[in-house]
C-alpha cells in the first residue's frame, strides 16, 4: 500500500482517503467478530458469488456453466464466512467455496457444482442439473474433455492462439461451439507460451496456459442455450488495491452521446 | 538503469459504456444470461495488474477491435447486429526512471465498434478501420 501511495503522488490525496476509507471497513468487519458476507441476485448467482469471492480476497476461482436447456430464472444467493481477523482473508477457502454450493443448494437451485482445487486455483464445475421431471441428470463439463496442442517449435506460439486452439479442439471433441469471448487479447498476443501437450484434460491445460501468461487470470465459461454457444471469458483477477487505479479513468470518460452515428460507411466518416 | 526503467511495459485499461455485453443499437443493459462477459470485465484487471512488456527494441504488439474474431461473430449469430459499442483504451506506460511515472497515463482512446452482418467497422480518434472479419 505504501508503494501504491508513492506512485500514484497526482491522486494522493484521495488514495489517502482510499486507504483510510479502507481501513475502517477492516476494523468494522473485525469488531463484527470476523465475518464478512456475499450476496448476489443474478441467473448465475453462484458465478457472480464466486467472483465476487476472487476478487475481494485476489484468489483465481475459474466458473463453467452447465449445459442447461434454457436460460436460468434469477435468483437471490447470500452467504456469510469466518474471516481471520488480521488479514481478512477466509479462514478455509475451500470451505468457505463449498458453503456457496451449500447455500445455492438450500435455495432450490436447479443446478448443482462441485469444487476442484489445483493449488492455488479453484474451479467451480458443473455437475449436475435438475430436469424439468425434478430428477437431477449428470454432466459431463466441457472441460474434462482431453485435448492435445503442439507448439510451433520454430516460430513459437502465442497464447491467444493456444487458446484458440483449446476451443477448436473442445469443440470438436464435446460436438458444442466453444469460442472465445471478452478475453485480454493484447496481453494474451503478447505472451509466449512453450506448452505442448497430449491427450490432457482441457481445464488443466487452460490452467496451465493462464498461468504462462505472466498474470493472474481466470475465465468464465459461459453458455448460451439460445444458440448451443459456450463463451470462453478471461480477465484478470484483481484486488481493491488494483481495482482503485483504474477509477481515473472514470472521471475522463466522454459522455455518452445518445443517438449515436451508426453504422456509417468508412468513407462517410472520414 | 534496466530497460523497465527505460520504458519497460505499456498497459490498457479498458473501460465500457455500460452497454455490459450486449451490442446494440443504443446502449443497452448488461446481458445476464448471456455468454459474453462485458468489456468491463476485462477492466477490471486484465491490463491494469500485469503490464505487457515490451521486447528489447521496445516494440509491443497493439490492435483495436476483438484479437478474436469469434465476439463479432457471436454478435451476429444472437443477432444482436446491426449494433455498435463505445469503450475506452486509457493507455499507461513505465516511462521514466522513477517510481512517480510509473503508471503514467499517456493516451486516452475514444473507440466506437460497429457491427453490422457484412463488416466490422472501427473508429479510434477519428481514425477508421474496416476488419476482414
Amino acid at each position: 500500500m505504501t508503494k501504491y501511495l508513492r506512485i500514484q503522488s497526482s491522486n494522493s490525496k484521495l488514495r489517502i482517503l482510499f486507504v483510510t476509507l479502507l481501513s475502517l471497513f477492516s476494523a468494522q468487519v473485525m469488531a463484527q467478530g470476523g465475518v464478512l458476507s456475499v450476496g448476489v441476485e443474478s441467473s448465475r448467482p453462484i458465478a457472480e458469488v464466486v467472483r465476487t469471492l476472487g476478487i475481494r480476497h485476489s484468489v483465481v476461482i475459474t466458473y463453467e456453466d452447465p449445459k442447461r436447456e434454457a436460460n436460468p430464472r434469477v435468483m437471490q444467493l447470500r452467504t456469510s464466512y469466518s474471516v481471520l481477523p488480521s488479514t481478512n482473508a477466509p479462514m478455509n477457502f475451500a470451505a468457505t467455496l463449498e458453503a456457496v454450493l451449500s447455500a445455492a443448494e438450500a435455495v432450490s437451485s436447479p443446478e448443482r457444482f462441485r469444487i476442484e482445487r489445483a493449488g492455488n486455483v479453484f474451479h467451480v464445475v458443473p455437475n449436475q442439473i435438475r430436469a424439468p421431471s425434478g430428477e437431477w441428470i449428470d454432466q459431463r463439463p466441457v472441460l474434462d474433455a482431453n485435448i492435445s496442442y503442439t507448439v510451433d517449435e520454430q516460430r513459437g506460439s502465442n497464447a491467444l492462439e493456444v487458446l484458440e486452439a483449446i476451443c477448436d479442439q473442445l469443440t470438436t471433441v464435446g460436438g458444442t461451439r466453444v469460442e472465445l469471448g471478452n478475453v485480454p487479447g493484447i496481453m494474451l498476443l503478447n505472451s509466449k507460451v512453450t506448452i505442448s501437450v497430449s491427450n490432457q484434460r482441457a481445464r488443466d491445460v487452460l490452467r496451465d496456459t493462464l498461468q504462462a501468461v505472466d498474470a493472474r487470470l481466470t475465465w468464465r465459461l459461459l453458455y448460451n442455450p439460445e444458440v448451443d454457444w459456450y463463451l470462453l471469458n478471461i480477465a484478470a483477477v484483481v484486488n481493491p488495491t488494483d481495482a482503485a487505479i483504474e477509477k481515473p479513468i472514470e472521471a475522463n470518460r466522454p459522455p455518452i452521446e445518445q443517438g449515436a452515428p451508426f453504422l456509417r460507411s468508412p468513407q462517410s466518416a472520414q | 538503469m534496466s530497460s523497465r526503467q527505460r520504458g519497460g511495459w505499456v498497459r490498457q485499461i479498458w473501460s465500457a459504456n455500460g452497454a455490459g455485453s450486449v451490442c446494440s443499437a443504443t446502449p443497452a443493459p448488461s446481458d445476464p444470461s448471456g455468454a459474453l462477459d462485458p468489456v468491463d470485465s476485462i477492466t477490471d484487471g486484465a491490463f491494469s495488474t500485469d503490464p505487457a512488456i515490451l521486447a528489447s527494441d521496445n516494440l509491443y504488439a497493439d490492435q483495436i477491435g476483438w484479437a478474436n474474431p469469434s465476439v463479432v461473430d457471436y454478435y451476429r449469430t444472437i443477432e444482436a447486429a446491426p449494433c455498435y459499442m463505445r469503450v475506452w483504451q486509457q493507455m499507461l506506460i513505465d516511462c521514466v526512471d522513477g517510481a512517480s511515472q510509473q503508471n503514467a497515463p499517456y493516451q486516452l482512446h475514444d473507440i466506437w465498434l460497429f457491427i453490422d452482418p457484412e463488416e466490422f467497422v472501427i473508429f479510434r480518434d477519428g481514425g477508421v478501420a474496416v476488419s476482414n472479419y
